[in-house]
């Protein structure tokens, strides 16, 4: 899965490689389409955006596209086998239950990449130049 | 499509979390997860942002550290024990690192520049293992440089 850029258009566009194949991937009446993610059951995480409105989180799986609901603006970063996403300072569980991931003591928390055990990996800042990554186990 | 080339393919270009949150509206009444977190710091002098993309099986992390110089970014890879290694695709200003599978490969691009959204002009996917890397574009994108 991947995210490329229109030869002519200029946006971007999701897709597919597989056996040695390419496919695109496009949000029906989309401008522009991400993929940021998959998990082993085809479930496939991403972003579309209409013209220049917000980006908007989906989930694709049998072909479907579905609302991912996230905060707004918000567009998922992964997805695990257990189908929790992480996004921002967000994890959304499969029972719709979001919760707030927060360093303490950071100025912001980051949570970008989630393992099928659940383990997030993400960043923290706390100013200029001051940065420190994390992993976390969260209840 | 196999186990292994399906995890080589996962996710070229990801960790868009941070750069595409425009709006923090709740639209749910949100609580604050009870994480247990274990932090850790990028090498010395690469000050200018850290991100940690992607965590395996093993909890072995990848992301992109920036530094030395500003303006430039380096892979890295954090493996469990704590010890840390550093790549960079020869000649590319940035090299980032999104996903790492359970078999040890790494994707993510790799660029003359930074990009608040990749795929940027001039980007490439990038596949790495512990013995090579490769470039992976889709056809007909200006992602090549």
């Amino acid at each position: 899965m991947g995210t490329a850029l229109d030869a002519k258009t200029k946006d971007l566009f999701g897709f597919k490689y597989e056996n040695g194949k390419f496919s695109q991937i496009k949000y029906p009446g989309a401008t522009q389409t991400m993929v940021t993610g998959n998990n082993d059951n085809g479930v496939i995480i991403g972003g579309y955006q209409k013209g220049s409105s917000p980006w908007t989180g989906f989930a694709l799986e049998n072909g479907m596209f579905k609302s991912v609901k996230l905060s707004a603006g918000y567009v998922p970063s992964d997805i695990n086998n257990r189908g929790e996403i992480v996004s921002g300072n967000e994890i959304l569980y499969p029972n719709g239950k979001l919760e707030i991931i927060y360093l303490p003591g950071s100025a912001g928390t980051s949570a970008l990449g989630i393992n099928d055990l659940g383990v997030i990996s993400g960043d923290a800042s706390y100013g200029t130049f001051e940065f420190q990554g994390f992993t976390a186990t969260c209840k | 499509m196999s186990k292994l080339n399906s995890s080589l393919a996962s996710s070229l270009f990801i960790s868009f979390g941070l750069a595409l949150v425009f709006g923090s509206t709740p639209l749910f009444a949100q609580t604050q997860a009870n994480c247990d977190f274990k932090t850790f710091d990028p090498h010395s002098g690469y000050i200018y942002g850290f991100s940690p993309n992607g965590i395996n099986h093993y909890n072995t992390v990848v992301g992109e550290a920036d530094g030395p110089q500003e303006g430039m970014g380096k892979a890295f890879i954090r493996y469990s024990g704590g010890s840390m290694t550093i790549f960079a695709v020869p000649k590319a200003q940035y090299t980032v690192f999104n996903r790492r599978n359970k078999y040890g490969t790494s994707v993510g691009w790799y660029g003359p520049q930074p990009v608040t959204v990749p795929p940027g002009t001039g980007s490439n996917g990038l596949m790495y293992t512990s013995k090579s890397y490769a470039t992976l574009n889709y056809p007909g994108s200006p992602t090549r440089n």
